[in-house]
């Protein structure tokens, strides 16, 4: 029902853009470090309003399926630029350079997909401790040997390197997410800095299964059984991210009776996934014995890998003060 | 070399709180019911550098805010949880049950936690288990 209604959204966005035709071409640059080109992939998801987009636009870089000459952006002027969109976390020196060359080209910068975000998945290398192992320097390849980038101390979203305009969470975002940036852009009608391309509530605010509350006993995977797809999954057991996360993603995987993961970050006035998280679990956990309550929380598989699946890097604990070149 | 002193922080509500117990003696205190408690405040609290968390709340039953009993222990131990996905030793949080009066309760487990905290050392983020 839900993901009907997105859908509809989406058309008259598209619509929009056809009735556009500026003057002046914008510079778009779309580039990705520390990512899985998921978020790429979500533009060409696009379908057709792809093609309509790319012609009012002027795609400057976009290594992954146009120009990927990193030498031209460098010589530009700065602020030529009109928008750069900027996925995958900052994970070594290389992209770390780039974000900074991209900042003083660009007019605005958004940050797009959990990566740029928060941090993402590949922030999740932070429940591995340190310095554990050696990162090579090299590799040695049938062609030769290929030096390796210098990685950064440690993950860090876009905006833990450079002043960020405007965030797209979601892993990866929903193309009519992207689909309003850019018109928004062409229209000129551009929100004030800082904002999100999402909703500001939490997705349980959009959701429309029936609630019990402090019930639960014991915390399953989803594939353990079958789940009722009326009732709330948290009620059902399963860790639904639903309450501390931003909604504005259609609830794709909640239609589909899968649990959220979480992928569109901490909804607004929520600081950690973690912490808000905690207090909701025991709300809906079932009181009692002391031993029981230690069983029931034993049952969750991986609380810490769940909470901050998206959002470790910026969360409390593990947020680092922005990181510099030295 | 100057010895390691752990810093504990305390979660407690005034009506736990020995009232005989010297301020300077207690490390620190944040008021308020642990039945209640933001976990936000107590990962702030590490993050700003705590080396452990004591959290107090009255025994079952005598809890003034009563229909809330046992909310604390749910959160401790979910708290728990959380800190030792993240490789931080479960033992730096630490629940108990404690009386009104027993000032000298109260201060034989600040005691029992500074030596735990000295033989488990600073809190460093990386590769605790
Ligand atoms: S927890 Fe998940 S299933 Fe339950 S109401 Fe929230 S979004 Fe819906
Ligand atoms: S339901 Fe949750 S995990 Fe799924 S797309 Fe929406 S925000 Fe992301």
């Amino acid at each position: 029902m839900k993901l009907k209604a997105f859908r509809e959204d989406w058309s008259q966005v598209a619509e929009a853009v056809r009735k556009i035709s500026p003057g002046r071409k914008p510079k778009v640059a779309l580039y990705m470090a520390g990512g899985c080109g998921g978020c790429d992939l979500s533009f060409i998801g696009l379908g057709e309003r792809f093609l309509d987009i790319t012609e009012n636009i002027d795609v400057v870089l976009w290594p992954l399926i146009a120009d990927f000459r990193y030498s031209r952006v460098k010589r530009m002027y700065d602020k030529t630029i009109d928008l750069c969109l900027f996925n995958g976390a900052v994970m070594n020196r290389g992209q770390m350079d780039m974000a900074q060359i991209l900042r003083k080209k660009s007019k605005i910068i958004t940050a797009v997909g959990s990566c740029a975000c928060m941090g993402g998945i590949p922030g999740m290398l932070g429940l591995q401790g340190k310095g554990k192992e050696k990162s090579r320097k090299r590799v040695k390849l049938a062609e030769g040997i290929l030096p390796l980038p210098e990685p950064c101390d440690f993950i860090s979203p876009l905006s833990g390197v450079i002043d960020v305009d405007y965030l797209i969470p979601g892993c990866p975002p929903t193309p009519s997410m992207i689909l309003k940036l850019f018109v928004s852009m062409l229209e000129n009608k551009l929100p004030p800095k800082g904002s999100v391309f999402a909703s500001g509530r939490t997705l349980c605010d959009e959701c429309e299964r029936a609630r019990k509350g402090k019930s639960v006993k014991v915390f399953h995977r989803p594939y353990e059984k079958v789940f009722d797809d009326k009732v709330c999954l948290l009620d059902q057991g399963l860790l639904c991210m639903g309450p501390v996360t931003r909604a504005g993603c259609g609830s794709q995987c909640v239609s589909a009776n899968m649990p959220c993961r979480g992928c569109l970050g901490p909804a607004e006035g929520i600081l950690d996934m973690g912490g808000a998280y905690i207090s909701t679990l025991a709300s809906i956990m079932c009181g009692g014995e002391k031993t029981t309550i230690r069983k029931t929380v034993e049952s969750i598989p991986s609380l810490g890998g769940t909470v901050y699946r998206f959002s470790l890097s910026s969360s409390i604990l593990k947020k680092q003060r922005r990181a510099s070149r030295n | 070399m100057e010895e390691y002193e752990p810093k504990i922080i305390v979660f407690a509500c005034k009506s736990c709180l020995p009232k005989n117990v010297g301020l300077e003696e207690i490390p620190l205190v944040r008021e308020g019911c642990v039945n209640h408690l933001n976990p936000k405040l107590l990962l702030s609290e590490l993050k700003k550098g705590a080396d452990g968390i004591l959290m107090l709340c009255s025994p079952p039953g005598e809890c003034h805010s009563a229909e809330e009993d046992g909310e604390a222990f749910k959160r401790f131990v979910l708290l728990q949880r959380l800190l030792s996905d993240l490789r931080i030793s479960r033992e730096r949080l630490r629940f108990e049950c404690l009386k009104e009066s027993e000032s000298f309760g109260f201060m034989k487990l600040v005691k029992e936690m500074t030596s735990k905290l000295k033989s488990l050392g600073p809190l460093r983020w990386e590769n605790e288990a």
